[in-house]
């Protein structure tokens, strides 16, 4: 038999208190970066400089965990595009690795119009899925330029309610 | 038995003539009975008015539930539930000048969805139908039956700093009010099971009626009153931050970003694009004939969808991002807080960026949540609440018959104040206590010393005062 006294019970219990108080925080809080956060992955989408209704264009998206190319595995790093209001007609290509930590997709988009490309990643711990707007053809350029602009002067006043809203 | 000298209130005699210190007793019992008559005098009606505010405020579910039932709840339960995104763009489409700030999932089919919005300057509380997207009622967020009673029991109805370092100050000398009544309590003989843990009820009118109506209640109910003010100081002023500067020194406070209110991280996982000027808008130079864009802040179905995956229950609030950098923040409204996450989420990528679970709180930051949930009766139901209930209708009783116990007694032209005992020693003594209290309690602390130098500097000094203060 352990030779259990009073003296040393009384030793483990303050052990175990002070365990209890001093790891207070905990799991989530312990693997947090020096801003506090978790870990996360960063991506860089690019959309080509040229894009022209049935030519192919080459979108790229560079992912990076903590610093550090991150290598998704197989079929989870993939592009999503959309005619801008109509994700029902949404294609997904699958991301091609192309170097570290960089995937690319090279569709063709036969009509000229805005679109949404969205790149998901995911993994067990991670997922991000940043998306952009591009335009083909002057027309939707132009609607597009008037658009962002609206976008960047209701984030520079975000209590206008009215700002972006047209009836 | 009944021959209890508390009917005199006055001290209870030692036995029979023994040391000089036996006479420090008596005198120590006066001075304990001073302060508390004075304490009770000075604070029991805000005291009364926060049992009373409370005691409101604790059935606010079940009130506002009533209330504002139509507003809370819909008319019929549909097949299918509009998008949070759909339903943010019907209602901002119906109320033009609304801004939606934030929006709370339930966790109940027929209930609406609640969003806070912010419409033409007003914080205003809008409920929506999910099924159908129409609102079923609109609250002034300051203006709600709760808000009302929320504010009388913070703020006392007039609002302010000044008001809420008085509920502060009305709490922590409600602290002092249940020791020393302790102690004036405190069985002097063994047999004195009557007086103390059971009521004298036989001679209605008398004082040892309503000095009985008033300690032995006071007893029962001295352990659960000084639980909620525990519990409630959280919040205080003062205390609250003392209470909040200890925690952080034992590293048993709330880690970084586990609360919605607290300072947010930025999204940072995408590189924002510098916003570059459109050349050929100003200049002649020709439209190309492709664009990109920048990135786009996720729809809040997206955020639903993390949070789903994120193993968040219902209910929670969705809050929106503030300006580019801002996130989205996933925060759960349990009335139980076992289940308390607080996610800040990227607004573009939809990184989880902080993930703050009930599990990962110090152990302080537990209490004080669960001692929170227990001080708004919500820890443990129906239980709880009436539990709150008993407390705050007995805190009321016992200022009632502590108030008939004082004009029983009370002369013409004096205020009644038990009397300073002879012996200085006991004074003295008491004082300092006092002043202990009054150094884990600032508040009281200042209170006591502006008390000392109201005596010493203007009631000493003027006759009838000194008269009727017994001073």
């Amino acid at each position: 038999m352990m030779p259990i006294t009073k003296r040393n019970a009384a030793r483990a219990l303050i052990a175990i208190l002070l365990n209890a108080l001093l790891s207070g925080c905990t799991a989530n809080v312990n693997s947090t970066d020096e801003r506090g956060l978790l870990p996360h992955l960063t991506v860089d989408l690019q959309i080509p400089e040229q894009l022209q209704a049935g030519t192919e264009g080459t979108f790229t998206m560079i992912v990076h965990q903590n610093g550090e190319p991150f290598e998704a595995a197989a079929d989870s790093a993939a592009f999503e595009i959309w005619p801008e209001g109509q994700r029902e007609n949404s294609i997904t290509i699958p991301g091609k690795l192309d170097g570290a930590g960089v995937y690319t997709a090279s569709p063709t988009l036969d009509v000229g119009g805005i679109y949404v490309v969205r790149c998901r990643v995911s993994s067990t711990n991670y997922e991000v899925m940043p998306s952009k707007r591009f335009a083909i053809g002057e027309e939707a350029v132009n609607h597009l330029a008037m658009l962002e602009e609206q976008a960047s002067s209701e984030d520079s006043a975000p209590d206008s309610g009215d700002g972006g809203h047209h009836h | 038995m009944n021959a209890m000298p508390v009917e005199k209130l006055a001290p209870p005699a030692p036995e029979s003539g023994k040391s000089p210190g036996s006479r420090l007793f008596p005198a120590l019992y006066q001075s304990v009975w001073r302060w508390h008559f004075y304490a009770g005098v000075l604070f029991a009606p805000l005291l009364v008015i926060l049992a009373f505010s409370g005691s409101v405020y604790l059935f606010k579910p079940q009130i506002e539930g009533y209330l504002y039932k139509d507003m809370l709840s819909v008319s019929e339960v549909g097949a299918a539930s509009l998008t949070t995104d759909e339903l943010i763009a019907k209602t901002v489409r119906a109320y033009p000048g609304t801004t939606i700030s934030s929006i709370t999932l339930p966790d109940q089919p027929d209930a609406t969805i609640k969003m806070a919005a912010s419409r033409n300057g007003t914080s205003t509380t809008m409920y929506a139908d999910p099924y159908t997207g129409n609102i079923t009622g609109m609250l002034n967020s300051d203006k709600t039956f709760a808000a009302f009673f929320k504010k009388m029991h913070s703020e006392l109805v007039v609002g302010g700093t000044w008001a809420n370092r008085l509920v502060e100050l009305a709490a922590c000398w409600g602290v002092i009010l249940i020791v020393t009544g302790l102690y004036l309590w405190w069985p002097r003989s063994k047999s004195a099971i009557w007086g103390t843990i059971l009521p004298r009820l036989g001679n209605r009118g008398s004082r040892q009626f309503s000095r009985d109506l008033h300690a032995v209640p006071a007893f029962w109910l001295s352990i659960f009153i000084l639980i909620l003010i525990a519990t409630g100081l959280p919040w205080s002023g003062v205390m609250g931050g003392q209470i909040d500067r200890l925690a952080n020194a034992t590293n048993s406070n709330y880690p970084p970003y586990a609360l919605a209110f607290m300072a947010k991280p930025e999204s940072v996982t995408v590189a924002k694009d510098v916003a570059d000027d459109l050349p050929w808008a100003a200049e002649n130079i020709p439209v190309p004939q492709s664009m990109a864009g920048s990135y786009l802040t996720l729809g809040i179905q997206d955020i639903v969808g993390i949070a789903d995956k994120q193993n968040v229950k219902l209910p929670y609030t969705i809050s929106m991002p503030r300006g580019e950098t801002g996130v989205y923040t996933i925060s759960t409204a349990h009335v139980r807080p076992g289940n308390s996450a607080t996610l800040h989420i990227d607004q573009y990528s939809g990184a989880v960026l902080t993930d703050v679970r009930f599990a990962d709180y110090g152990i302080m930051a537990k209490m004080i949540t669960l001692g929170i949930a227990l001080h708004e009766g919500r820890l443990f139901g129906l239980a709880n609440q009436l539990l709150g209930l008993a407390a705050c209708m007995g805190l009321i009783l016992i200022a009632v018959s502590s108030y008939v116990m004082w004009r029983k007694r009370k002369p013409d032209g004096k205020l009644g104040a038990p009397g300073k005992p002879k012996d200085k020693r006991a004074t003295i003594g008491v004082l300092a206590i006092m002043l202990i209290f009054g150094a884990l309690m600032p508040l009281v602390g200042l209170s006591i010393i502006f008390v000392l130098l109201l005596e010493w500097l203007v009631i000493r000094r003027i006759r009838p005062l000194k008269h009727w203060f017994s001073v």
